[in-house]
């Protein structure tokens, strides 16, 4: 009961962070020094064209006005017309944002799993090698860039031992599954097509790896602190005396509060990880959403930019509720309260 | 005179056993001032880029295709790019916007934060908190480095908008710091006495909370150095950034990314010398913090 409420509290208030960020979104979009339509028509186009143009994109009415017809047709997941490709940008969006997310949720995954192990290991084997090499190592992926990791990676899994492919998302070779939900693993499980989801996933793991890297050691190097904070607390003394076996302390008693800030830093490490994946993806000339965004963005192509950016905020920010909630399960504490306190 | 003479020389060995302390807590940890003296030369090379790099010439742009692509040698210690300029001298003339960027972008955005934060704790309960902080929190919903991007994306390319575009996104994470430290200041008995004293809300601010907040605002602004250097690199990986043919680190490492494996060097280097300027900036940060919080953890 009193996680639900939290819960939808949680969401209302993440409805009323997105009108902001739409707002904001709006008046970057509006950031640009000279006439949207000349610019998107280009300086050979006639007078009247640009003049219909910029009746079309509204930029004839006032800029409150202006701000709210884009919501209206954002709403409706109307994002007009992308300059580059010269389809809907929802089209757009619809066929590369899968992609992306297949990415992103993998390594965000792998940045769990790999850094929490790795913290586990070290506040297990405290001031012996093992810590002292995990340390190093976290140490290590913390000031190593994303798209430093990516060519590292390159070179040693696509070039120097080459058992992974380093470019595109599925092998030419295999065609992708029937479109269902646009993510080739899922699409490739439901259909049978158990080839394209496993070449996918082949495609990914270097990207999805180099992604997960610093967020990783972040994790890792938050639970060896924390456990190692809490196992000199008391309540753990007092779980000794009991008698509970060291086994069942350490995964049940230390482990599962000790992640509480690790999991809280995550979102953080997440919104760190959507944004190195538009480095990561040209890297890879990985057929994404932070590609197709980076080639608007270099082409000052304003629609499909306001889009990529609206939708990115979108994913970022459910990806801070279901975190949100993650934290509230470790830590009873905070639904109780009404909300994660300010540190 | 007797007198003034030794409370100068008083203060004069407080001043120096307070350094003396300072350089004690900082340096017990010799990772800190391994971070210290890279800076300092990464520092030295910015500054004195046309002295000490092999070929300053070869920072424009400069063409030789005879020397194109050569693999590290004694002559170019780093190899040659496509265009055949040496990779090492580039890097040393790309710190220079590096830390430029870094300097600017923290000048600007922290002030900036520090006084929103500042606005948001004095009021802390009133609707002025609420305003404050729910635009702070809409910039934290977009990611830094996607919103520096678009915003990279909507001016021209140059290293002054890619600085504009970083310090729109870096203010918040500021305002959020000093806001909780000063949230948690706002009842403290001494506030309450400013308050009562009868001294303005800006004094109060200012003078009462602000500096209280010196150690963990200067200690995550030498963390920061290292983090805007690198969003400037990546503003640069995608060509929002510096455009040739002035040298810029993650150009570098974008461009020669294209040439990957053959030639290696091209974008390896650059990408060693960004982790450099990162660690080395981590270091010395850990070595203030131990420093202003007096050693104690």
């Amino acid at each position: 009961m009193q996680m639900t409420r939290y819960i939808l509290k949680r969401l209302a208030y993440s409805i009323l962070v997105l009108l902001g960020v739409s707002v904001l979104i709006f008046i970057i979009g509006n950031l640009v020094p000279g006439d949207p339509a000349r610019l998107a028509l280009g300086p050979r186009a006639p007078e009247w064209a640009v003049e219909n143009l910029r009746m079309e994109m509204n930029l004839d009415k006032p800029l409150v006005q202006r701000y709210f017809l884009w919501l209206g047709d954002a709403l409706k997941g109307d994002f007009g017309k992308s300059l580059v490709t010269r389809r809907d940008v929802t089209v757009d969006i619809i066929e590369f944002l899968p992609a992306t997310l297949e990415i992103v949720a993998l390594s965000a995954i792998m940045m769990a799993v790999i850094g929490i192990s790795l913290g586990r290991l070290s506040a297990r084997y405290v001031d012996t090698w093992v810590d002292g090499f995990v340390r190093i190592l976290s140490y290590l992926g913390i000031v190593t860039p994303a798209f430093v990791w990516a060519i590292i990676f390159i070179l040693a899994f696509g070039y120097a031992i080459p058992i992974f492919p380093t470019i595109g998302r599925i092998s030419s070779s295999i065609s992708p599954p029937n479109h269902i939900t646009g993510l080739y693993i899922i699409d490739g499980l439901i259909t049978g097509n158990f080839k394209a989801s496993l070449d996918t996933l082949w495609h990914i793991l270097l990207p999805s790896l180099a992604l997960s890297m610093g967020g990783a050691a972040q994790a890792a190097r938050m639970t060896r602190a924390t456990m190692v904070d809490n196992m000199g607390k008391d309540y753990i003394l007092a779980a000794r005396a009991y008698g509970i076996p060291a086994r069942v302390i350490n995964k049940h008693h230390l482990l599962k509060p000790s992640l509480i800030p690790t999991v809280s830093v995550m979102g953080l490490d997440i919104a760190a990880l959507i944004g190195n994946a538009f480095l990561v993806e040209l890297l890879f000339n990985f057929p994404g959403l932070s590609r197709y965004g980076v080639n608007a963005m270099l082409n000052k192509d304003l629609s499909a930019i306001t889009a990529v950016v609206l939708i990115i905020a979108i994913v970022y920010i459910v990806a801070n509720i279901v975190i949100d909630i993650v934290v509230a399960n470790l830590d009873p504490r905070i639904a109780f309260a009404g909300g994660r306190s300010n540190e | 005179m007797n007198k003034t003479n030794s409370q100068k020389a008083l203060r004069r060995e407080r001043i120096r056993t307070d350094i003396a302390r300072a350089w004690y807590n900082f340096s017990r940890s010799k990772l800190s001032v391994v971070g210290l003296v890279v800076v300092s030369i990464i520092v030295f090379f910015a500054i004195f880029a046309p002295f000490v790099s092999p070929y300053p010439e070869h920072s424009g742009a400069y063409v030789d295709f005879k020397n194109a692509s050569n693999p590290p040698s004694l002559n170019n210690w780093c190899g040659t790019d496509v265009f055949g300029r040496d990779v090492l001298s580039r890097v040393i003339f790309a710190f220079r916007g590096a830390l430029t960027m870094g300097i600017v972008v923290l000048i600007i955005s922290v002030p900036l934060g520090t006084a929103v934060g500042l606005l948001g704790g004095y009021f802390s309960g009133t609707w002025i908190e609420t305003i404050v902080m729910r635009i702070t929190d809409v910039f934290l919903s977009i990611p830094p480095l996607i919103l520096a991007l678009a915003i990279a994306a909507m001016l021209r390319p140059t290293l002054m908008n890619a600085m504009i575009a970083i310090c729109v996104s870096w203010w918040p994470w500021y305002a959020r710091l000093v806001y909780g430290m000063a949230a948690s200041l706002r009842n403290e008995p001494f506030i309450k006495a400013a308050e009562l004293s009868g001294a303005s809300t800006l004094r109060i601010m200012f003078f009462e909370m602000l500096p209280n907040f010196k150690g963990p605002v200067f200690t995550k602004m030498t963390l920061d150095m290292g983090w805007v250097i690198l969003t400037g690199a990546s503003l640069s990986f995608v060509g929002l950034g510096e455009q040739p043919p002035i040298p810029a680190l993650g150009t570098m490492v974008s461009d020669g990314a294209k040439y990957l494996p053959t030639y290696w060097w091209i974008s390896i280097f650059p990408a060693i010398a960004i982790m450099v300027i990162i660690l080395s900036f981590n270091l010395l940060g850990d070595g203030i913090r131990e420093m202003l919080s007096g050693g104690e953890r």
